[in-house]
């Protein structure tokens, strides 16, 4: 297993099969952000299917057909708190999300919430790619510190600023009497700008909000900046119910990382989670809870030793064993 | 599972911002009484309850099998932005309860209806109901029938719920009780194209809201 990553090149820092090994991963990454991508614009597409056809498919804010939908959790909360009365599909779907997020945590905050798109845009105008790892560049000077993962258990709440936002929201809307957030929502606001620009076109109906909701957009998703992070009362919501989920999680290969195999200092899979998720120190790390599944760690290992599956570690390392033996 | 704060002073300002400005969204919107009466989808009709319930979803835009519903511009107020209003230029309303079979949310309550068949819109299948989502009213100033001269009794002849009677000059007369609002009148009025070199977008009969019931 060693020998794999032995230091025999005496040539030069540049570790060539590091190197190449990372920038294969590079791609693979590309590939990760592109079916996230897809799988977002897809999302949004229903959008324009609803308004191109008689389906009905809904926006975000509630996905159904006929008498069958989903509805937002957070809408689902707030209308329920609006109007005082419980209502059936907001219970139903309520419990559907809350057993999707037990089975596979936050997924909707990377692969289906479109507010990620704007982030991906401006990354890939970033800049050209960071220099190659070298080999030299982290070898520390002293030992390193033994890794702290992650427990296997339910993870802990962080109860942050986006907490404060959603129970001011629920607040405002008991005293206003509707739902306030879906006024402002990103993603409704994103919905609505498409909408917005189909009326235009095909309806000949102008109107303000093809100005005013990209402006409002952008101050939220440029000036208020980490909007996912630091305000979403919606990601709040799938964080609380993430906690719970234990079998879908980024997982450590120890054989294969380069920090716990080798000693070296290499700090990608920290570098790459935009949910400040450090795999190797669980202290100083955000709580599982708020892993939304992305694989931008994964993708950035150079050493391919991080799977979300609850069992690719065990079965990666029976494998090793066997060829060992 | 232990529970800790992850708060800091940079966090803790913009959430607030966010919150005070999420309030005073709330009661500027509260507050500020909207000038404009939208006609709602058939069960719609009370506004406070409607808006506590829609979330904007666009189901019911989508499905309506005549178009008539459009979704509320800016201009139609902060509170009604994106929901639903029905704009009888695009179509109008049959009372078929597509829109509150797939409401998700009960905004637009499922309701019972006595479908027919109407031979003056031969194509199109109508139901009769209990719900009344505005009342037309006839614009005398636009209306060809009662301006001019002239001999106009489209509205009356295509209207599927017999409420609009000639008087004795020809000229339509709205019966309040049997108007259940649904725009075929206004969709078929021909004035705004027939005045179309004295301008205006105004047509002969138009429906409005029930709060503008007396105006």
């Amino acid at each position: 297993m060693a020998s794999k990553y032995r230091l025999s090149k005496p040539r030069g820092f540049k570790f060539a099969h590091f190197y190449d090994r990372r920038k294969s991963a590079m791609k693979k990454r590309m590939t990760a952000r592109t079916i996230r991508a897809t799988t977002m614009v897809a999302f949004l597409a229903l959008v324009v299917v609803g308004l191109m056809t008689r389906l009905a498919p809904g926006t975000l804010s509630s996905l159904g057909i006929r008498s069958i939908a989903l509805v937002c959790p957070l809408g689902a909360l707030e209308i329920m708190i609006a109007s005082r009365s419980v209502i059936p599909l907001a219970i139903t779907s309520l419990l559907c999300i809350i057993l999707v997020g037990l089975v596979l945590g936050k997924v909707f905050c990377a692969w289906i919430c479109p507010v990620p798109l704007t982030r991906m845009l401006s990354s890939q105008s970033r800049g050209p790619e960071p220099e190659p790892l070298t080999i030299a560049a982290i070898r520390p000077e002293s030992p390193l510190q033994p890794s702290i993962f992650h427990s296997d258990r339910p993870s802990r709440i962080r109860l942050d600023s986006r907490f404060l936002v959603l129970l001011g929201t629920l607040a405002t809307t008991a005293v206003v009497g509707f739902p306030v957030f879906c006024l402002i929502c990103p993603i409704g606001l994103t919905c609505a700008t498409i909408i917005g620009l189909w009326r235009l076109i095909g309806f000949n109906e102008p109107s303000w909000l093809l100005l005013v909701f990209p402006v409002v957009l952008a101050l939220e998703l440029l000036v208020f900046r980490k909007w996912c992070r630091r305000l979403c009362p919606l990601g709040a919501l799938f964080s609380l119910i993430s906690a719970l989920n234990t079998n879908l999680r980024p997982k450590v290969d120890k054989q294969k990382c380069l920090r716990t195999s080798q000693g070296l200092d290499c700090t990608n899979c920290k570098d790459a989670c935009c949910e400040e998720i450090d795999l190797h120190h669980a202290e100083q790390s955000s709580p599982l809870s708020e892993c939304t599944k992305c694989r931008d760690c994964a993708d950035a290992c150079p050493a391919g030793a991080i799977g979300f599956r609850k069992n690719a570690k065990t079965k990666l390392t029976k494998t090793e064993s066997s060829h060992t033996d | 599972m232990d529970y800790r704060i992850g708060l800091n002073r940079r966090d803790f300002v913009s959430a607030t911002g966010l919150v005070v400005g999420l309030v005073s969204l709330g009661a500027v919107v509260k507050l500020l009484p909207a000038d404009v009466h939208l006609i709602r989808p058939p069960g719609g009709q009370d506004e406070d309850g409607f808006v506590a319930l829609c979330t904007r979803c666009d189901r019911c835009r989508s499905i309506c099998p005549t178009q008539a519903i459009a979704p509320a511009r800016l201009e139609d107020g902060l509170l009604a932005v994106r929901s639903p209003k029905l704009d009888f230029r695009l179509g109008w309303c049959t009372f078929c309860g597509r829109c509150a079979e797939v409401c998700p949310t009960g905004a637009l309550p499922s309701y019972k209806a006595e479908c027919f068949e109407f031979a003056g819109l031969p194509d199109e299948v109508f139901c009769k109901t209990q719900l009344k989502l505005g009342v037309a009213v006839i614009n005398r100033d636009r209306c060809i029938a009662w301006a001019g001269p002239s001999v106009c009794t489209i509205c009356s002849t295509k209207c599927p719920y017999q409420a609009i009677t000639l008087d004795e000059y020809g000229r339509p007369l709205v019966d309040l009780d049997l108007c259940n609002g649904c725009g075929v009148c206004e969709n078929l009025c021909p004035s705004s194209r027939l005045l179309s070199y004295q301008g205006g977008l105004r047509r002969g009969i138009e429906v409005s809201a029930l709060e503008t019931k007396g105006l």
